[in-house]
């Protein structure tokens, strides 16, 4: 997958970062094109017009916030509230964010600007586990890494959201396209439900968004968000507690 | 909705630039707190499960979800994301169930 050749000392291999991240990101694709038509669809069914869905698009640049903007637009939430959600939504980059700087904290300020931007959950969980597999990486190597695999995304995201956006009226329903939405959401969550505060996080966000459904303005999202980050939170504590017992035994 | 549009998206836009810039633009050379740290990594834990489950569970009008398709994709994709933890053979997986059971009920 990458080239066997050695690194030509102090010279960065761009061109091979760049390649790699187009091929790791390349299987994401395949999520990445029916959640942009869908984008695009429910944006026009909602009543946006073109230039506000491209707006939306590419300044945002967050499916998942996208939608949930979407949504409460067309049920007349207002500002603060959309604001809100929205933020809380992407409350998770700011966890990116901590997770890449110490691998790209010498990369020079435009690239980290560009990293930021286009940061997004596949091309995010692509770099982690390329800058993993390549500790000997440079900072700057891992910025065109992940800058090749977000501007992939990027493209791909607002093509789709085009598309969606004009032909999507002519989708056939039995696709479900708009079921891939929801379907990526736990796909997303699959790879860190993996110890114990997570899955209780998980039931108890879920229990809390189920049980407040009815509440307007996604406003079950925000509240399971905070009930489950607060239980991870202790549950992480109390099994480090636990732990250290056991090791001081 | 124009107006709320034009003055809530380009907000929202702007705070979550900063929410993915804070820990890569000024302070990249600071972490989060151990704690807060501790409460940041069950973010994606909480928020994306509360963001599908319901969606899966209800329908658009608020009522238990009616349409099986849904219910055996969604607990498809379930099954595959514990097995695999792979998020591509997740989504594959979960719209292959959905569109399985939606030829297999159309036939019968």
């Amino acid at each position: 997958m990458t080239n066997a050749s050695p690194p030509l000392v102090g010279r960065p291999r761009i061109g091979w970062a760049v390649q790699a991240g187009l091929i790791a990101i390349l299987p994401t694709q395949l999520f990445v094109v029916p959640f942009g038509l869908v984008s695009g669809v429910v944006a026009s069914e909602i009543g946006l017009d073109l230039a506000q869905t491209m707006f939306l698009s590419i300044a945002l640049f967050a499916g998942a916030s996208q939608f949930a903007t979407m949504e409460l637009l067309r049920d007349n939430a207002p500002a603060v509230i959309v604001i809100a959600t929205g933020l809380a939504i992407n409350l998770r980059f700011i966890m990116y964010a901590a997770a890449l700087s110490p691998w790209v904290r010498e990369a020079p300020y435009s690239g980290r600007v560009a990293v930021g931007y286009l940061n997004v959950d596949n091309v995010f969980a692509a770099a982690m586990v390329w800058y993993r597999a390549q500790p000997q990486g440079t900072p700057v190597e891992r910025v065109a890494f992940h800058l090749s695999a977000a501007v992939l995304t990027w493209v791909m995201w607002q093509i789709c959201t085009l598309v969606g956006f004009y032909f999507g009226a002519a989708a056939p329903d039995y696709l479900a396209l708009e079921f891939s939405a929801p379907i990526a959401f736990l796909a997303l969550a699959a790879p860190v439900l993996v110890d114990r505060p997570s899955w209780l996080a998980a039931a108890v966000a879920t229990a809390t968004a189920l049980a407040l459904h009815e509440l307007p303005f996604n406003l079950n999202v925000v509240a399971g968000g905070g009930l489950g980050i607060m239980a991870g939170y202790y549950a992480d504590r109390a099994l480090e507690q636990t732990q250290d017992e056991g090791a001081a035994q | 909705m124009s107006e709320t549009f034009w003055f809530a998206v380009p907000i929202l836009a702007l705070g979550t630039f900063a929410l993915r810039f804070i820990f890569l633009g000024y302070f990249v050379a600071k972490k989060p707190s151990d704690e807060w740290a501790r409460a940041l990594k069950y973010t994606p834990a909480a928020i994306l499960p509360a963001l599908a489950m319901p969606a899966v569970l209800f329908d658009s009008s608020g009522a238990w979800q009616s349409d099986p398709t849904r219910l055996v994709g969604a607990a498809a994709a379930i099954a595959i994301g514990v097995a695999t933890r792979n998020v591509l053979w997740t989504v594959l997986g979960g719209m292959a169930a959905v569109w399985a059971t939606t030829a297999v009920l159309t036939v019968f």
